[in-house]
């Protein structure tokens, strides 16, 4: 009790003036700006004790900078109105908390950035209608505003139920900037977040994919899931990138390429007859075939 | 109430501009005082909709199943709860939001929810899915699977807003069900087999993360097991014997893997100019399978004809290491690097035992093993030039070495094979941004890249990709056209693989007033590849060909919604997806025949519609009532085995109390 006395007698006396020059505090934003007031406390940003602490790291001014000259003379250009600013501004004065936050540290080196997006292109503080992140949208609309062929992907008869609304984009993507993804070459994909430690987004969930298997298809290992697979949707059951299987098998198993060996990958056995449906269905007899713990060639 | 409605309005619109193809519930309408309602120092807000959905399926219920899976019967469509502490000061409890959707055998159900205090800050993610794939179009059906994938995750942060963080979580992954699978073994050629799903993963995390000014340490440390358990039998003895007299089947392999892992996030600025980060991360997954497979022939009781017992382990140590320097001298430029490492090693070794009805043997196989090793780095700039343009430019460069060891087949004499794979990627992006009258802005973007030597002939060899995109935004009007263009020719030895993709849309949103909008979306997919095959027909080997694979995709959505006020809302929806292929009406006789250059050629023509209509009437300022109607028509042009047309829909009421 006597500390929480000294301490505000302490803020009472001394924080005034520190910052008659240039803030006017949070109680003073809302005598113009009640519509975005009333309802602050449900903001993520809104911290309260913000009555306690210098207005600069908390309430309407930690982020719209000092409100004084505004409150005397309101216009946008008296204050740090985003609307008003400049892409680069509006990610400057947003990072300027949030570049240290494990998540959101790389957005400089994201595609989002490059695209000159900010901050508030995918985010409304005051009015968003989702709980938590202050989207500006549903997560899935969001991104589609950008991306339409996206959505045409996850319109596909097969595709993840992203628009079901049991997946968000952002399960399997980070919209802030990533590592460079540890499979293929690490050009591309850009904005794919990594499962556990360096594994492909896909096999956060698909978790019997994972290995370590005994014999492991390479491709999976090495090119990723894609190298096969549409992840959006596909017209193709099962996400894959051609209807039928042996084509899809086929070529990368004609003998040409680099191949593990250098000598290329390796060509179909000379009794796997392709006039008989049953070679056309690889899979058929190759069901392991993401990889095997007892079959080279996938078998069981 | 004129304030509440149009706050409730401008949720309404912010929602509802360039939607995709939702299902028709649960709806989007809001009901209840926007406001809230007061309990003691806490806002509460909350809305719950529960209804009755109905489907009736016309022809392939599988393909419907596989598709959509929207079934009869209660549902609790939505549920939405927050409790917001009105002065942040609450001692236990400052936040508080419960989401779920679907609850009650939805085929797709989920919940979060989220709760913070100064003490603590707590995240749930809760989700469930029937997943179900008859597998009609691949291994002719053998392969269905009627599973359920349940998912949660729990993220625990203690003292989320001091200096010092403990970190802890949960995750739970499970899939189980039914399937079939084939067997490929002792006269069992392509052998269906009932097989009964059941796979486990648990993680554990525990971590801190210390905090200071400029500067975040995070270190976690995760403990993976993930166990499965799927046997597969015939269970049919008195089939008759596809071979050798063999007619029962039974395969038994549980597999455990356990992986320990440490991740170690670090994150310094120096002032606005510099942020230095990186992670190191190290994780040891160990996994250990058992196998028992047998067949059983007749008459009974008849010795096993043969039996196989194998036991091994595979362990994956992996190594990961990237830094990042974001370097900003000045507000207008920004360079940035990322070197990363990656190393990721498969060793251990395996026991293969065969039992056959008079004979034993015992052989060893060596451990087939997988090495891959990843350095590269990264150089992007942007530069804003003017305020009305900015240019993007950057170099990628990344070596790669894959080493592999052949283990020899159990009965075989021969060594192990040894390889080396080296590949060097060099990779140059650039990119433009225009913006004229603040409201137009027009993206171009380039990319070119070039693999030395890749191991696959259809990898990215020689590849580039181009985008662009024009948008023109207002308050009531969005514009927008994208091109993307992606390129890749890889030339190998034998053939060629070449792969093309383009992508071009168009969208608009009008919102003219706020009883009424309109969403329209078309995109066009292309996608066309030749790849040279070989392959081998009635023995003699047929080279030189190429596997030409064509599809032409229509993509439409148009959305219309009225808001009549206190009246009701009404949404219309229109998705439509048509894969054109290559314009044939009749399929084309494929491998073994001399039907012309698109004798190998896959195009696969479709349909893909569903068309909606929900109307929702506010019942007072707590309740409302919805109804709607969505069907599903889906239809191959080549095959009609999959065709399906499903009619259904949903009543419900919302309200908040």
């Amino acid at each position: 009790m006597a500390v929480s006395l000294v301490r505000l007698v302490a803020t009472l006396s001394l924080l005034p003036a520190a910052w008659a020059g240039d803030y006017s505090g949070s109680a003073a934003c809302r005598t113009c700006h009640p519509d975005l007031a009333w309802k602050l406390f449900r903001n993520p940003h809104f911290r309260g004790d913000e009555s306690l602490s210098h207005p600069g790291a908390s309430g309407c001014e930690s982020c719209h900078g000092p409100g004084a000259e505004h409150a005397k003379a309101p216009s946008k250009t008296s204050i740090f109105a985003f609307s008003m600013r400049s892409s680069e501004e509006i990610v400057t004065r947003c990072l300027t908390c949030h570049a240290r936050e494990l998540g959101r540290m790389n957005f400089r080196r994201s595609e989002h950035y490059k695209a000159s997006l900010n901050c508030t292109s995918c985010h409304s503080i005051h009015r968003s209608p989702t709980p938590r992140r202050l989207l500006a949208k549903v997560q899935r609309e969001l991104c589609y505003t950008c991306h339409p062929s996206v959505r045409a992907q996850f319109s596909m008869p097969f595709k993840h139920r992203v628009n079901e609304g049991l997946m968000d984009c952002s399960d399997c993507h980070n919209p802030h900037g990533t590592f460079a993804p540890s499979w293929k070459m690490g050009d591309r994909p850009r904005m794919v977040a990594q499962a556990s430690v360096n594994e492909e987004a896909c096999l956060g969930c698909h978790k019997d994919l994972r290995g370590p298997f005994v014999f492991e298809h390479t491709a999976v290992r090495v090119e990723g899931c894609e190298t096969c697979h549409q992840p959006h949707g596909s017209a193709n059951p099962r996400l894959l990138k051609r209807p039928v299987v042996f084509t899809l098998c086929l070529e990368c198993h004609n003998g040409t390429g680099s191949g593990r060996s250098g000598a290329g990958v390796p060509l179909t056995p000379s009794f796997h007859n392709m006039a008989d449906p049953q070679y056309q269905n690889c899979t058929v007899c190759h069901v392991r075939l993401h990889g095997s713990n007892s079959s080279a060639l996938f078998l069981r | 109430m004129t304030r509440t409605l149009c706050l409730s309005l401008t949720a309404l619109f912010l929602a509802s501009a360039a939607r995709a193809q939702e299902p028709v519930a649960p709806t989007d309408a809001s009901t209840g005082s926007v406001r809230g309602a007061s309990a003691g120092p806490y806002n509460l807000l909350q809305s719950f909709e529960a209804g009755v959905r109905f489907a009736s399926v016309e022809g392939s219920r599988d393909a419907y199943r596989s598709q959509a899976n929207y079934g009869n019967g209660l549902r609790l469509l939505s549920t939405s709860f927050a409790a917001f502490s009105k002065d942040g000061k609450s001692r236990w409890l400052d936040r508080l939001t419960i989401n779920t959707q679907g609850l009650g055998n939805d085929p797709y159900e989920s919940a979060r929810a989220h709760v913070e205090s100064r003490w603590y800050d707590y995240d749930l993610r809760w989700r469930q899915s029937d997943y179900f794939n008859p597998g009609l179009g691949l291994a002719q059906g053998l392969h269905a699977l009627s599973t359920r994938r349940d998912m949660q995750d729990h993220d625990l942060v203690i003292l989320p807003r001091g200096r010092f963080r403990i970190l802890g979580g949960y995750s739970r992954y499970g899939q189980h069900g039914a399937a079939l699978t084939t067997n490929f073994n002792q006269g069992f050629t392509g052998t269906p087999l009932f097989q009964n799903i059941r796979r486990l993963d648990n993680e554990y995390r525990l971590g801190c993360e210390w905090v200071s000014d400029g500067t975040r340490i995070s270190v976690l440390r995760t403990w993976e097991r993930y166990g499965e358990f799927s046997p597969a039998s015939n269970i049919a003895p008195g089939a008759t014997a596809p071979d050798g007299g063999a007619n029962a089947f039974q395969s038994n392999a549980p597999y455990r893997a356990t992986t320990a892992a440490w991740r170690l996030l670090a994150v310094r600025e120096f002032g606005k100019r510099l942020n230095l980060n990186g992670r190191l991360a190290y994780a040891a997954t160990r996994g250990r399978v058992y196998l028992n497979e047998s067949s059983f022939g007749t008459p009974a009781p008849a010795l096993p004809l043969y039996q196989v017992a194998l036991s091994g382990n595979a362990t994956r140590p992996v190594t990961i290491a990237s830094a990042n320097a974001i370097f900003t001298p000045v507000q207008r430029f920004t360079v940035t690097n990322e070197t990363s490492f990656d190393q990721t090693r498969m060793s251990g070794n395996s026991v293969y035992g065969e039992l056959a009805n008079s004979t034993l043997s015992f052989q060893q196989v060596d451990f087939q093993f997988l090495g891959l090793r990843r350095a590269g780095n990264q150089t992007d700039a942007v530069l804003r030039l003017f305020p009305w343009l900015d240019a993007t430019g950057g170099y990628h460069v990344a070596t790669r070495t894959l080493r592999s060891v052949l283990s020899p087949l159990p009965d075989s004499s021969q060594q192990a094979q040894r390889d080396q794979q080296s590949n060097t990627q060099h990779a140059g992006i650039a990119g433009l941004r225009f913006r004229f009258l603040k409201r137009v802005t027009l993206l171009l973007d380039a990319g070119k890249g070039v693999n030395g030597n890749p191991v696959y002939p259809i990898g990215d060899k020689s590849y580039h990709a181009l985008d662009g995109r024009v948008q023109f935004k207002s308050k009531t009007l969005l514009l927008a056209a994208s091109f993307r263009d992606n390129y890749n020719l890889n030339q190998a030895a034998l053939g060629a693989f070449n792969a093309r993709t383009r992508a071009a849309a168009v969208e608009a949103s009008w919102s003219p007033r706020q009883w009424i909008s309109v969403d329209a979306a078309y995109a066009q997919l292309h996608t066309a590849t030749t790849g040279g095959i070989a392959y081998f027909l009635n023995n003699n080997l047929v080279s030189g060909t190429s596997s030409y694979y064509l599809s032409n995709l229509h993509s439409g959505n148009l959305w219309l919604r009225l808001n009549a006020g206190r009246y009701a809302t009404v949404r219309l929806g229109y998705s439509h997806l048509q894969d054109a292929g290559d314009g044939r009406r009749m399929p084309l006789l494929g491998i073994g025949t001399s039907s012309g250059p698109f004798a190998a050629a896959q195009t696969f023509p479709l349909t893909f519609a569903s068309p909606q209509l929900q109307l929702s009437v506010p019942l007072g300022t707590r309740l409302r009532w919805n109804a709607g109607w969505q069907m599903y028509r889906y239809g191959e042009v080549l095959a009609a085995l999959r065709n399906y047309r499903a009619q259904t829909g949903f009543t419900s009421v919302m309200w908040s109390f």
